[in-house]
């Protein structure tokens, strides 16, 4: 028996993709495998760990929680839609170079689109309001200190701050 | 003079592509293309025999290509595949090693163990096939647990007695008799739980079989590129040099990556062989909490003999190590708690014996640390014992026993993991001291407890100790070869989950070398590039092959001097190189670069551009000498091996002020220090890094993290939702450390690993402070708050 | 791969004998059979189309009868070549008169599949086996009930006796499409090749492969 397949027109990072899919395919692997967006990762396709989120009309999702056909009328940002036009990092992206908010880059993307979509919301965070903004993402590397210290980073660069650089 | 990249915190190289979405996980390859995926059925039983397996229900879907059992793993093509998966690591000792087989023969031994094989268009498709699978099995009794292990009424393996699949005993001295003439005398039973590595992306692996050039190429997420393609060659009929690995960007390891072959890492190569197509698999969360590897899980009883002042005179270990239903990492893991138990310490006689057992559960292989954990958490509940006993300091007792620093290199007397002696290289335990007391405010902590106490709150201050070794052998290799354009491309065999090795890396060959950071470009893991390599594992690879890079490097260097030398007419040892430029110390004006003196190492017939006409026939070379001079070879590039003849000794200790709630018994974390020594840093900014990640894993490991199995082998809590690994929110804000550096003697750069050591003593250091904020003693570990409640309770009703 | 099975058709045993060594019956019933051609004494050549799992392909074949012992056994040797793999089978089959208007036959098969088909799984071959199998005896049955009458004589058709070689030298070819013989869909377009072509291959006269309904 096959599969009834649906065209579905997703609109990633200002572009739109028309793809075939089964009504069972998750937002996830669709961006992954249809689109050949890589950049979203799936850690656990439960919903706990946070490593696929993408933001969904700006709101940051589980994308695998989330099937590819209810993402149609949709604005979906994934983490290659925050490297700037020119090829350089978005501020997000670079405080979290500064501040060694990485290691193995797994959970990455999840928390640039969390963050980004964060500080929107909240552009002059609390130290506190920091932590609070990453706390449904899951990092087995590095410990959340750095990550902590790129979110304060990446307010600050957006803010156009001159904060001291981190050591 | 160009600065020294080594000691500074350089923005990682990595990064640029993570960061855009760029990164390359075994997941990502050959996105895009023709690949068809796998899917295994995995066994829902504990212990079971297979009775039959029906796929009649399989045909009815669409885009199957195949559905493989044991029968299919004997075939002539492939014969060593019928056969179980190797047992990597052998020792005298392990007398009753089992491993399983690709696929499950008769039986299956553990709730995830592979049965059945399938590949199909996509991976829905697949996951559609493995559950229309049929499986009849007749259940056997299922052992899990140490104590139902111990106990033996029923077996795991027929053939294996008592679940015993080792026992061994190491003695220096005769402990037993010093312990039964000492002045004083303590048992202690002790317990860790089992728990995992958890990394954030699972396992997977691509293979490509190409029948025009009969060459398998491999791409799996491993911590050993070079263990994969001697499996993978072996086990399925190929010439080691008809199989290419390369590891892809991996998304953490922690250990449990270090094991292979897994079964997928053979069935996808050859499926891509029998079927002619790229095939891909990757596991699901909850494949990888049922068939990847877990740690941890042992029993401890200990007898220690003491005198006055807390001095070891006897210390007497016995424990039970769950190793789950096969053995394919040997007894690494226990070898490692037995041996790396001292700690810091000099006891005057110590026996350790262990027996590792089989359950009916995931198979144990190393996890962060690989074994110290429990051996610490066990030293340390003792030093606390110990210390409680004769009402003195803790850190008290800890000082009288240390190896002092004039008495390195100092020998335990022990074999340890890699073979070799238990030879300590160098240390300062007393400074470390001095500095975590100093760091975590221990002195003042009476007061601090007072102030609290007034308040109606309750905390506790705990410390523990740990050493370290890193850098096991055998060895690592590294390429190093300039270019004609000047870059410098480095090779090494060893792999990368997160470390940083691609920056860390270019730094020394960058200071060596005399050129830009920018210019170097480092690969690790691809057996194309570097096929003699062991593997990332102990906290080895800034030891092993940041050394055979840094020699390498200056073989390429000696190279680059002398035919510089020669193009200047200068003495090599009036050279230097900087930023790329080979210049006349003290003469800028007579210089060469280093893409030409690539140029002039090898002469050419053909110029292929405007630079390389400067190394043809008719522009250079004597014509009395051969072009390329005896004993030499054309080209710039190095080559060298690093192979010491014991691992190097890091340490650090730490400490942990927590509250605890009178009412809810929630645990909560107040302030964490750590002080460590990892000899000389290559970048201060990735070794801090890997400490803030390993003291989270170990919070997780010490408050939240467990397996939880039920009596019949089922795994509780398969899933994050009941797996509960912290978050930002579980980890302190800040964590408080300070180095230390004793340089290893052992390697030219003096530097030691860092990678585990964060783990280390999150267990012992947890248990010491909530004993300390609760006044009883805590031997098991995790703990919870409901776990803490229900002490208190059992406390109260039995004063 | 080993498999065995048995079937019972709605027919005594001399009209079962007779309907499995006449060429215009196992036509139309071996599902995916495109071309029947003589090549000597109980020799046969034939060209089937087949699919297992997501592996299709045609296959030229061959089968040679022996050890025909009348309305009781007989031995089936096959071979099979195509794009997808290889295929050598040895088939006992053995007829029963059931004595109430039916007959059972048994089939005992020993098959070695090699190629890229056989890259499948022995447990698919075997399932694909069993199932191919079924759907030919039913097929079979059909035909004897009268469901499928035959579209055109033979010239000369084997009736009875033992050993009976077909006189006729006709070759037939099935129309382009192959047969999909089952209702289950796509997947099983054809025949498993092994199992399959394990009842016999004999020459016909006009009567082609038949849709089945």
């Amino acid at each position: 028996m096959t599969e009834e397949l649906h065209d579905v027109r997703l609109t990633v990072n200002g572009v739109a993709h028309d793809v075939r899919v089964p009504a069972r395919r998750l937002l996830s692997d669709a961006l992954r495998h249809d689109l050949e967006l890589t950049g979203t990762h799936v850690g656990c396709e439960h919903g706990v760990c946070g490593a696929c989120t993408v933001l969904v009309d700006g709101r940051p999702t589980r994308s695998c929680l989330m099937f590819a056909v209810s993402a149609v009328d949709t604005e979906i940002t994934t983490v290659e839609g925050l490297t700037k036009p020119d090829g350089s990092l978005g501020p997000v992206q670079q405080a979290f170079a500064e501040c060694h908010g990485l290691q193995c880059g797994f959970c990455t993307p999840g928390f640039l689109t969390t963050i980004t979509a964060g500080l929107r919301e909240n552009p002059t965070p609390t130290h506190e309001e920091c932590r609070d903004m990453i706390a449904g993402n899951l990092c087995r590397c590095t410990g959340y200190q750095n990550i902590v210290k790129a979110v304060e980073r990446a307010a600050a660069l957006q803010q156009g701050t001159s904060v001291e650089e981190p050591a | 003079m160009t600065t020294k990249l080594m000691g500074t915190p350089v923005q990682r190289v990595e990064d640029q592509r993570f960061l855009r979405g760029k990164g390359r996980y075994v997941d990502d390859v050959a996105v895009g293309q023709d690949v068809l995926h796998a899917a295994v059925l995995r066994s829902p039983h504990a212990h079971a025999r297979i009775v039959d397996i029906d796929v009649d229900d399989v045909l009815d879907l669409e885009g199957v290509h195949a559905v493989w059992t044991y029968d299919d793993l004997a075939g002539p093509m492939a014969p060593r595949m019928a056969e179980p998966l190797p047992l990597l690591i052998p020792h005298p000792a392990l007398t009753h090693g089992r491993t399983q087989y690709a696929l499950a023969k008769d039986e299956v031994n553990y709730v995830g163990e592979a049965i059945a094989f399938v590949v199909a268009d996509d991976r829905y498709v697949a996951e559609d096939a493995v559950g229309r699978i049929k499986v009849s099995y007749d259940f056997l009794p299922a052992v899990v647990g140490i104590d139902r292990a111990r106990a033996a009424t029923d077996l795991v393996h027929a053939d294996v007695p008592g679940n015993v699949g080792a026992r061994l005993e190491q003695n220096v001295g005769d402990a037993p008799a010093a312990i039964a003439r000492a002045p004083h005398r303590l048992e202690l039973d002790l317990t860790i739980e089992r728990s995992a590595c958890m990394p954030m992306e699972g396992r997977g692996t691509v293979a490509r079989w190409d029948a025009d050039i009969n060459r398998m190429q491999v791409w799996t997420s491993t911590q050993t590129s070079t263990g994969v393609r001697a499996a993978v060659a072996v086990k399925l009929g190929l010439d080691l040099g008809q199989v290419d690995v390369i590891t892809p960007d991996v998304g953490g390891g922690f250990g449990v990556k270090i094991n292979h072959p897994w079964p997928e890492e053979l069935l996808v190569p050859m499926a891509a062989r029998a079927l002619g197509r790229t095939v891909k698999f990757t596991e699901d969360r909850r494949e990888h909490f049922i068939s990847s590897a877990h740690e941890r899980g042992q029993v401890h009883h200990v007898s220690v003999g003491f005198d006055d002042e807390g001095r070891l005179l006897g210390l007497d270990v016995e424990f039970w190590h769950d190793h789950g239903a096969y053995t394919p990492y040997g007894l690494i893991v226990p070898i490692i708690t037995s041996t790396q138990l001292l700690g810091p310490y000099k006891p005057q006689s110590y026996r350790v014996v262990f027996e590792s057992l089989y359950t009916n559960t995931v198979m144990v292989t190393p996890y962060r640390g690989a074994g110290r954990p429990q051996g610490c958490y066990t030293m340390e509940r003792t030093m606390d014992a110990i210390a409680a006993y004769l009402g003195k300091d803790r850190t008290e007792v800890r000082a009288v026993n240390f190896i002092q620093p004039d008495e390195f290199p100092y020998d335990q007397g022990l074999i340890f993991q890699d073979g070799r002696e238990l030879e300590y290289d160098s240390g300062d335990y007393p400074a470390s001291l001095e500095k975590i007391k100093a760091l975590i405010g221990w002195d003042d902590f009476p007061t601090f407890r007072r102030s609290m106490a007034a308040a109606g709150r309750k905390v506790g201050i705990g410390l523990a100790c740990y050493v370290e070794g890193t850098g096991v052998g055998p060895y690592e290799g590294a390429h190093v070869h300039i270019e004609t354009s000047g870059k410098v491309k480095v090779a090494t065999g060893l792999t990368t989950q997160g470390q940083g090795h691609a920056t860390v890396f270019a730094q020394l060959v960058a200071d060596e070398l005399g050129v830009k950071f920018e210019d170097v470009e480092v690969v690790t893991g691809d057996t194309r590039r570097m096929p003699y390599a062991v593997g990332t594992f102990a906290s080895r690879a800034a030891v092993m092959s940041g050394s055979a890079i840094h020699l390498a490097a200056k073989r390429a260097k000696e190279k680059v001097l002398k035919i510089a030398a020669d193009a200047l007419e200068a003495d090599p040892s009036d050279l230097q190189i900087v930023d790329g430029v080979v210049s006349v110390k003290g003469s800028p004006g007579t210089s060469i670069d280093l893409g030409t003196v690539s140029v002039l190492s090898n002469p050419l017939r053909y110029a292929f551009d405007e630079a390389s006409k400067a190394a043809t026939q008719f522009s250079v070379g004597d014509p009395g000498k051969p072009p390329v001079p005896e004993d030499e070879e054309p080209g710039l590039e190095g080559k060298d091996f690093y192979s010491p003849e014991r691992a190097t000794f890091a340490s650090g200790m730490h400490a942990v002020i927590v509250e605890t709630d009178p009412l809810t018994a929630e645990i909560k974390i107040l302030k964490y220090a750590v002080v460590h020594d990892c000899g000389h840093l290559i970048n201060p900014m990735i070794v801090e890094g890997q400490i803030h990640g390993g003291v989270a894993q170990g919070i997780g490991g010490a408050l939240y993290e467990k397996m939880a199995y039920d009596e019949s082998g089922q795994l509780l809590n398969a899933s994050f939702m009941d797996f509960l690994m912290p978050y930002v929110t579980e980890i302190p804000d800040g964590i408080a450390i300070d180095h230390l550096e004793t340089p290893s003697p052992l390697n030219p750069l003096g530097i030691k690993g860092a990678g585990e050591a964060g783990v280390i003593p999150s267990a012992a250091v947890f248990a010491s402070a909530i004993e300390d904020a609760e006044g009883f003693p805590i031997s098991a570990m995790p703990i919870s708050p409901s776990e803490l409640f229900e002490l208190r309770q059992t406390r109260e009703e039995t004063p | 791969m080993k498999f065995t099975g048995d079937a019972v058709l709605n027919a005594p045993v001399d009209r079962v004998w007779s309907a499995l060594l006449d060429p215009t019956v196992l036509v139309r019933t071996i599902p995916g059979c495109e071309r029947l051609e003589s090549t000597g004494d109980n020799a046969y050549a034939m060209t089937v189309t087949a699919g297992v799992a997501a592996i299709k392909g045609t296959y030229a074949g061959s089968c040679e009868l022996s050890d025909l012992d009348t309305h009781t056994s007989l031995v089936m040797k096959l071979q099979g070549a195509g794009a997808p793999g290889t295929i050598g089978a040895d088939v006992n089959v053995g007829f029963r008169d059931g004595g109430d208007g039916t007959t059972t036959i048994t089939y005992d098969a020993d098959a070695v599949v090699g190629g890229m088909v056989g890259g499948v799984g022995q447990r698919m071959l075997t399932s694909v086996s069993r199932r191919m199998a079924g759907e030919f005896f039913g097929n079979v049955d059909a035909v004897l009930s009268g469901a499928a009458p035959a579209a055109v004589a033979a010239p000369a058709t084997a009736a009875g006796g033992p050993g009976a070689a077909p006189e006729a030298q006709g070759v037939f070819v099935a129309p382009p499409k192959p047969a999909a013989v089952t209702s289950q869909g796509e997947f099983l377009k054809g025949i498993l090749v092994g199992a399959g072509l394990v009842l016999a291959g004999v020459v016909a006269g006009g009567v082609f492969g038949r849709r089945r309904p």
